[in-house]
């Protein structure tokens, strides 16, 4: 008896029959381990193979925005004079952030768009540029590349509709003239905006309600004034719109002319993602994380205002004054400032806007008094949520901004991805991986007498001479210093390690920014 | 993510990975630095050579198909393997050893998944170490002469008679901090 009975074959692990050839067309590594058995019983030794399918994307972008000038002076080094600066001292923070400043790198970082997306893993793009010469005309000639500048930070807040009531509280609260509110308005406004107006025509016939416009007046000068100040943000906002769109004009024509003449003139052109662009996918992706969490918590907002407006005599106070009335009850306040909230905003922004401008202007617009902690508290929008921090899931107001760190104790997608393809490089440059990145631990070093007992560095790796290298990696200046947060962690780390950890930016590691502006 | 930092003799961590792999049916990966050749360690019980031949060792659960050990080792977190980090010893300074796992991810959605098996297997783990070791310990940097008393940094009694022996105790790569015992 012999001859081949079954073949069994496993693909990463999962066994299964082998009966016919096997496609394989996803990126990664694979292992495919296989044996057979013959009809006599006897069984093959197993064997292993292993391959891998490389990542081809092929990236569509739109061109960036950017200004191209001449160079003010011609470059005269480049990064790493010579191939024997290769491998760089990574302890040197010279090598990562002092390349020459003034003059940019006498070659582009990626001389055919064909390199882009820059193979982060290959060395060469970061260490390599290559060295050709060049006569100092043709060195002019090479445009410099100003980036856009970075954006600012947003605050993401849920969306508002154009007449909600928010708005609307808002623009009184600014006329610094809370308490002389006519009660008409605001009663004219929730019975020709909400669709339970008929609550309240009910509440009205019974007398409950009465308007207060006679009592309360508001200054004639004060509004005419206020309206000429709107008049002119107005106005400045909108040259500085049409000069804005003028200038975004203006890149891209200039862009699109230099794209030409260095087509026209067989030179390549430069593709990156921005800086500017890598800013705008991060908070992007914050901003659509805190749109969820606001949508989740406004439930419980409806309940936790309820219940402070019910508790709270403070509160009930100030709305009898805002209302005009001093007999409704709270029952009925709760139920009006509900109706407020189906206009489109979270009852507790309306609640924190209310309530801040209630309490004394000292405790409000100081908020690092610290002699009132609860009144500072409710300044900042009411009790900060509960929950240790850190832990990846926040929850409480989504109106605080403190927020320590919304993704967890391993940093945002951005932070993790530069971290993987750091290791991944250092990997590439043999060495070995001891503790950080995805589905490792991290090393908790404790570090005595810093700003904090413990640290844990991003990226622990053995060197091939068998010493043990750290890098952290974090928010960087323009400049790719690391910023105070992150140079406090940097202080801690040598203070116990005896040398200083190499930092790593993420917001300029996709881009290259500081690399392609010789900075 | 968790990571257990302790000091512990050369001789009690063999005893002890011996003795967990019996009692909670583990098996054990090999590994050593620059070599691509981590193996599953299959002559039971531990010899002292496993320990000079390595420098970690992986743990796992026997009951998960395995594939090759390269690949547990490249993603230890898909197949829940915690990693020991055997003691050192050299010129008279016991390094300190770990036992350490990352057991949770961020999908795609950004939602925290946890592979609770593994977490629970870690935990179980751990616990039977927790039995072996002393705290607290003092942590003396030698740049600033500052103290810090450390809870979560355990010891054994081994440990205890070498540093009473004039051995020294150190975490490798942190040159300026040095771990003192209470007297």
């Amino acid at each position: 008896m012999s001859g081949v009975n079954t073949i069994r074959m496993a693909i990463n692990g999962v066994w299964g029959e082998y009966h016919h050839p096997v496609t394989i067309t996803g990126v990664g590594e694979y292992w495919i381990q296989y044996f057979t058995t013959d009809f006599a019983g006897n069984i093959e030794a197993e064997k292993i193979t292993q391959f891998t399918i490389a990542d081809t994307i092929q990236i569509v972008q739109a061109p960036p925005v950017v200004n191209i000038v001449p160079p003010a002076n011609p470059p005269n080094t480049p990064p790493f004079e010579a191939r024997d600066d290769f491998p760089p001292d990574l302890h040197d923070e010279r090598v990562y952030f002092h390349s020459p400043l003034v003059s940019p790198p006498n070659t582009l970082p990626f001389e055919t768009a064909d390199d882009f997306p820059p193979d982060l893993h290959d060395e060469n793009v970061y260490f390599h540029s290559p060295q050709i010469d060049r006569t100092d005309e043709d060195i002019k000639r090479i445009p410099r590349i100003i980036l856009d500048e970075e954006l600012p930070f947003v605050q993401a807040v849920p969306p508002l509709n154009e007449n909600s009531t928010l708005n609307i509280i808002e623009t009184l609260r600014e006329l610094d003239a809370p308490q002389i509110i006519p009660s008409a308005t605001i009663i004219s406004l929730v019975t020709t905006t909400t669709p339970l107006n008929g609550v309240l025509v009910t509440l009205a016939t019974l007398g409950v309600i009465t308007a207060g416009a006679g009592a309360l007046t508001m200054s004639a000068n004060a509004i005419a004034k206020k309206k000429e100040q709107e008049a002119e943000k107005a106005q400045a906002l909108a040259d500085l719109q049409a000069q804005q769109a003028l200038q975004a004009q203006t890149s891209i024509a200039n862009w699109a002319e230099n794209q030409a003449m260095q087509a026209q003139a067989g030179q390549a052109v430069v593709i990156g993602v921005t800086q500017s662009q890598a800013n705008k996918n991060h908070w992007a992706a914050y901003a659509d994380w805190q749109q969820k969490v606001a949508e989740v918590e406004f439930v419980k907002d409806v309940k936790n205002f309820v219940s402070d407006v019910l508790s709270d005599v403070q509160a009930t106070s100030f709305y009898q004054n805002l209302l005009g009335i001093a007999s409704i009850s709270r029952l009925a306040i709760a139920l009006i400032m509900l109706i407020f909230t189906l206009n489109g905003s979270t009852i507790t922004e309306l609640y924190t806007k209310v309530i801040s401008n209630s309490l004394p202007n000292t405790l409000c617009d100081n908020l690092f008094d610290m002699t009132d902690v609860g009144s500072q508290s409710e300044c900042m929008g009411g009790p900060q949520p509960a929950g240790g921090r850190n832990t990846g899931s926040p929850s409480g107001n989504p109106s605080v901004t403190r927020v320590p760190n919304p993704w967890g104790t391993r940093g945002g997608p951005l932070h993790r991805n530069v971290i993987d393809a750091r290791i991944q490089t250092l990997e590439n440059m043999g060495y070995e991986r001891v503790g950080g990145g995805t589905g490792w631990r991290e090393i908790k070093i404790p570090t005595v007498g810093g700003f904090l007992s413990f640290r844990r560095p991003d990226i622990v790796m053995r060197a091939p001479d068998g010493s043990l290298y750290y890098e952290n990696v974090g928010r960087g200046n323009l400049n790719g210093t690391p910023i105070a947060r992150e140079v406090r962690a940097l202080d801690d780390l040598e203070r116990a390690l005896g040398i200083r950890p190499v930092f790593t930016p993420y917001n300029f590691f996709f881009s290259g920014v500081g690399l392609q502006n010789g900075e | 993510m968790a990571n257990k930092e302790f000091f512990m003799m050369p001789d009690e961590a063999k005893d002890f990975i011996q003795i967990t792999l019996e009692r909670r049916l583990l098996i054990a990966i090999g590994r050593k630095y620059f070599d691509d050749k981590p193996a599953q360690i299959m002559n039971m019980p531990l010899t002292q050579s496993d320990f000079q031949r390595y420098d970690e060792i992986w743990i796992g659960d026997k009951k998960i198909e395995l594939p090759h050990p390269q690949m547990i080792i490249r993603q230890p977190l898909i197949y829940g393997f915690m990693v020991f980090v055997l003691p050192k010893i050299y010129n008279q300074i016991l390094y300190s050893s770990a036992l350490g796992i990352k057991y949770s991810w961020v999908d795609e959605n950004n939602q925290t998944i946890v592979n609770q098996h593994a977490k629970n297997l870690f935990l179980r783990v751990q616990s039977d170490l927790a039995k072996l070791l002393f705290s607290p310990i003092a942590v003396k940097n030698v740049y600033s002469d500052n103290i810090l008393i450390v809870k979560n940094i355990g010891y054994t009694i081994g440990v205890k008679e070498w540093v009473t022996n004039g051995g020294e105790l150190m975490q490798e790569g942190v040159k300026n901090n040095r771990f003192l015992l209470p007297t």
